[in-house]
């Protein structure tokens, strides 16, 4: 069974005046998500990637359709908080995801609102703040850090519940290098580590090359999806799609339409150079 | 640039006052401020004082520290020291030759000086609480302390959670107001020059996208708090406990004793001011 | 003449204090009229600072800034005029916008200029058209538009004093890449059509790469590199020990030269495909996509 699995969700906005007819912004969508996977999930703005996102920790419930995390329907009020416990959500803002004027008092947030006792919400901020490598941190205040610092306390918060996985919603767009590395780093750790199932809701091509599986979204469907590798060989498809591939990945690619030899598809810069190297020996 | 802000100047440190649990802390110092107003001679304000200098000594924050907190209201403590000393009975010293009304009479002396200690007292006795306890600790404090307003369907929980996200986001929003200032002074805005209407509607720049971003904020919070299981009060444990211990009972004791001390003197010692 | 320069310039944060931080130390560099200049460094390299002391936000602790020749801080009370010359669009310019009409917000900053409401109106639709927001947006509300329409109304703010220098910190920074390349093509047919000159702040070196003619490399506060973007991003070992990197296409481009291959350094991936083409081996096999 896939731990989380949407089945042909559709989902519309209300509209507020009576005249206007509700936006739909997903139509038909349907993935299942195994356990322990990575899964990037790219689009460009307003493709409905963030929208679909949302719908698995029941922050938004199906207009159409139905959503499940490990079995349970989202729709199930009485079963809400128990999704969200299971499934944690990173948003992309670092600041406005912060309560708490102490670090460790807001990673501390999550476990005090299930009720744990007290002796394990230390135990488990303590853990959770080593895993995010800024235990040195817990007793500083928020404001006083920097992006990249904010988001992994923001995801230390998230682990102090214990998820199975994590949704993050473009966690890195508002980060520098340094910070969007940290970010990456700290997230395919715990999926390696820990085997906590992420996907990963982002338009930077270069985070999706590390998934294990990319699922491309435009206009509130799936456009394709499948391995790194499957995904950016479609360089025609994307760019139709208001994307862009990493340089390595377009650089073989056109060359490869002018005829010459190369293979389908080069991730990265090593791929790249591997790839030329060949035709390059005279 | 971050500002260094930390509200009510909360210093860092481990003394007698630092370690008191801060439930204690706050009814003393209420204690305290009610009984400098119970005090109505020298011989009780006198009490007073020494429990004050005793509890500044006890607080390990250095004494420059709580005379820069004065140096902030000297100009209240000298108008009220001025004003009484026109006000009261006795023999007079000196009478204004303008207007034989105002007059200062050995009795005025005594008030100025007794009102001018008790503020002094007041502003120090509030400065040790804010110099040895963390916005944090105060906040969850109060919400211990008002917890039997729930019966009165006081939503104290959700008092001490605004109040626990207002002071964490101060610092943020001071910032935001920094860069958007910033923003709309590189657009030419003058926030400095022209007459007071002027300077208000120059802040319009400033307000609307503060407030708009505030609301933003608020939305994104809430939506992340609802992400981590937030559901109200209820059910909700803390991971730092307040507990006390027996330096709050020696402290409780002692300050029973200055009080107690302070209302004999009240009874059989006649009052000061006149 | 530079159209800015800066002299020995120096800003320090808390002066005086224990806190005391140079941000940005013994700076002089030169910029010409009518280039694209590209400043990079690391976060904390003292870029948001230098460009805050080219338009008069900062005054400086030490060193001069001259506008066109002239010290911008000679009469300290007429810095505000300099800001009319040298505009800055900040990261997020979007959270700025407060009026009513997305056309009188356009306005502000041609008012403050003492601009009548006529003149000011036909510099804010002439800076909308720039930016490519449509006729019918202007009557709107700011607050209706979407995240990317925002941030144009916000650029067009101040494109509409038209300043000599237009100053951009990280304006693309949360598009997604069409709304980037959107936006990147905006500012460079601007600058062609205008002849002004153009400070581009950013994280993202496939942007200096495409647009800048010469980039300064800021670290630990001080100037290290002011050169030609070719020449820059060819230290990329250098680039790197300062935590920066080059662009993805110069990395490949250097790594085939460090092989060994007579392959020359590019910044773009048209570039480099122009460079490769000689160099590739003939007799290519013609397969079908």
């Amino acid at each position: 069974m896939d731990y989380l699995s949407a089945e042909h969700v559709t989902f519309a906005y209300q509209s507020e005046s009576e005249n206007e007819e509700s936006l739909e912004v997903l139509h038909d969508v349907s993935l299942g998500i195994r356990k322990g996977e990575f899964v990037a999930l790219l689009g460009h703005n307003g493709s409905g990637k963030s929208t679909f996102a949302k719908h698995f920790n029941a922050m938004l419930l199906p207009s159409g359709g139905k959503v499940y995390v490990e079995g349970l329907d989202t729709m199930d009020e009485n079963l809400k908080l128990e999704i969200r416990r299971r499934v944690g959500l990173v948003l992309q803002n670092p600041d406005n995801q912060l309560v708490a004027s102490i670090v460790e008092e807001d990673v501390a947030f999550g476990p005090e609102n299930l009720g744990i006792a007290p002796p394990e919400i230390r135990r488990r901020v303590d853990d959770a703040l080593r895993a995010v490598e800024m235990y040195d941190y817990r007793l500083n205040a928020p404001y006083k850090l920097s992006g990249g610092q904010k988001q992994r306390i923001a995801i230390a918060g998230i682990i102090a519940m214990q998820p199975d996985c994590i949704v993050l919603d473009e966690p890195t767009a508002m980060l520098d290098p340094r910070g969007r590395t940290e970010v990456l780093d700290t997230i395919h750790k715990l999926n390696r580590e820990k085997g906590i199932t992420i996907v990963l809701i982002t338009h930077y091509m270069d985070e999706a090359v590390g998934a294990d599986r990319v699922v491309v979204m435009d206009e509130g469907r799936i456009l394709t999806q499948g391995t790194p590798r499957e995904v950016f060989s479609q360089v025609q498809l994307l760019k139709d799609h208001q994307l862009s591939v990493p340089q390595a990945t377009e650089l073989v690619w056109r060359l490869k339409q002018e005829g010459y030899d190369l293979p389908l598809c080069a991730l990265n810069i090593d791929e790249c150079v591997a790839a030329l190297e060949p035709l390059l020996k005279s | 640039m971050a500002r260094d802000i930390t509200l009510g100047q909360y210093i860092p440190g481990h003394s007698l006052v630092h370690r008191l649990d801060p439930r204690v802390k706050i009814t003393l110092t209420l204690a305290f401020i009610v009984f400098l107003f119970v005090a109505s001679n020298f011989e009780g304000l006198l009490l007073m004082v020494a429990l004050m200098f005793a509890v500044l000594l006890c607080s390990g924050v250095p004494l420059l520290q709580y005379f820069k907190s004065l140096k902030a209201i000297l100009f209240i403590i000298l108008f009220a020291g001025v004003l009484n000393l026109f006000y009261g009975t006795g023999n007079v010293i000196w009478r204004c030759p303008f207007w034989p009304v105002m007059q200062i009479t050995d009795g005025g002396i005594g008030n100025a000086v007794f009102i001018s200690i008790r503020i002094v007292c007041l502003i120090l006795y509030s400065s040790v609480l804010t110099f040895t306890t963390t916005p944090t600790e105060l906040t969850d404090a109060l919400e211990r302390i008002m917890k039997p307003l729930e019966f009165l369907h006081v939503k104290v929980h959700e008092i001490a959670m605004m109040m626990t996200i207002a002071l964490r986001f101060v610092p943020t929003l001071l910032e935001e107001t920094d860069t958007i200032m910033n923003a709309q002074k590189a657009r030419g805005a003058d926030l400095e020059s022209g007459g007071l209407m002027q300077r208000i509607r120059s802040l319009i720049p400033i307000l609307i996208p503060l407030f708009v971003s505030s609301f933003r904020r608020a939305y994104d919070l809430a939506m992340a708090m609802e992400c981590r299981c937030y559901h109200g009060g209820e059910g909700r444990t803390k991971m730092k406990q307040l507990c006390m211990t027996k330096l709050d009972a020696a402290a409780i004791l002692c300050s029973a004793v200055f009080c107690s001390a302070v209302i004999l003197c009240t009874v059989y010692l006649p009052a000061s001011l006149r | 003449m530079f159209v800015l320069e800066t002299k020995d310039l120096t800003y320090t944060y808390g002066a005086g204090t224990p806190f005391q931080k140079n941000a940005v130390s013994h700076v002089s560099i030169g910029i010409n009229h009518g280039e694209f200049l590209g400043i990079i460094g690391h976060t904390g390299s003292g870029k948001s600072t230098l460009i805050q002391t080219l338009n008069g936000l900062l005054r400086p602790t030490s060193g001069t800034v001259l506008l066109s020749g002239k010290n911008i801080w000679a009469e300290p009370k007429k810095i505000r005029s300099v800001r009319f010359q040298v505009g800055m669009v900040f990261q997020y310019p979007e959270h700025q916008l407060f009026e009513e009409t997305v056309l009188k917000d356009i306005c502000f900053g041609p008012g403050n200029m003492g601009l009548d409401q006529k003149q000011s109106e036909e510099r804010a639709r002439r800076a909308a058209h720039f930016v490519g927001l449509p006729d019918e947006l202007l009557g709107k509300s700011p607050f209706e538009l979407s995240g990317g329409q925002k941030r144009r109304a916000a650029i067009a703010g101040v494109i509409a004093m038209e300043p000599e220098v237009l100053i951009l910190d990280e304006p693309t920074a949360g598009l997604d890449p069409q709304g980037r390349d959107m936006l990147l093509t905006q500012i460079s047919d601007y600058r062609k059509k205008k002849g002004n000159t153009v400070i581009l702040v950013s994280h993202s070196m496939e942007d200096i790469a495409r647009c800048a003619d010469r980039v300064l490399v800021m670290n630990e506060g001080k100037a290290v590199m002011l050169d030609s973007t070719k020449k820059v991003f060819a230290r990329g070992r250098e680039l790197e020990s300062m935590g920066l990197r080059v662009p993805q296409i110069t990395s490949i481009m250097l790594a085939l030269k460090e092989k060994g291959y007579p392959v020359q350094p590019a910044l773009t991936v048209d570039e480099a495909i122009e460079k490769l083409r000689p160099l590739l081996k003939k007799g290519k096999v013609h397969r079908g996509t």
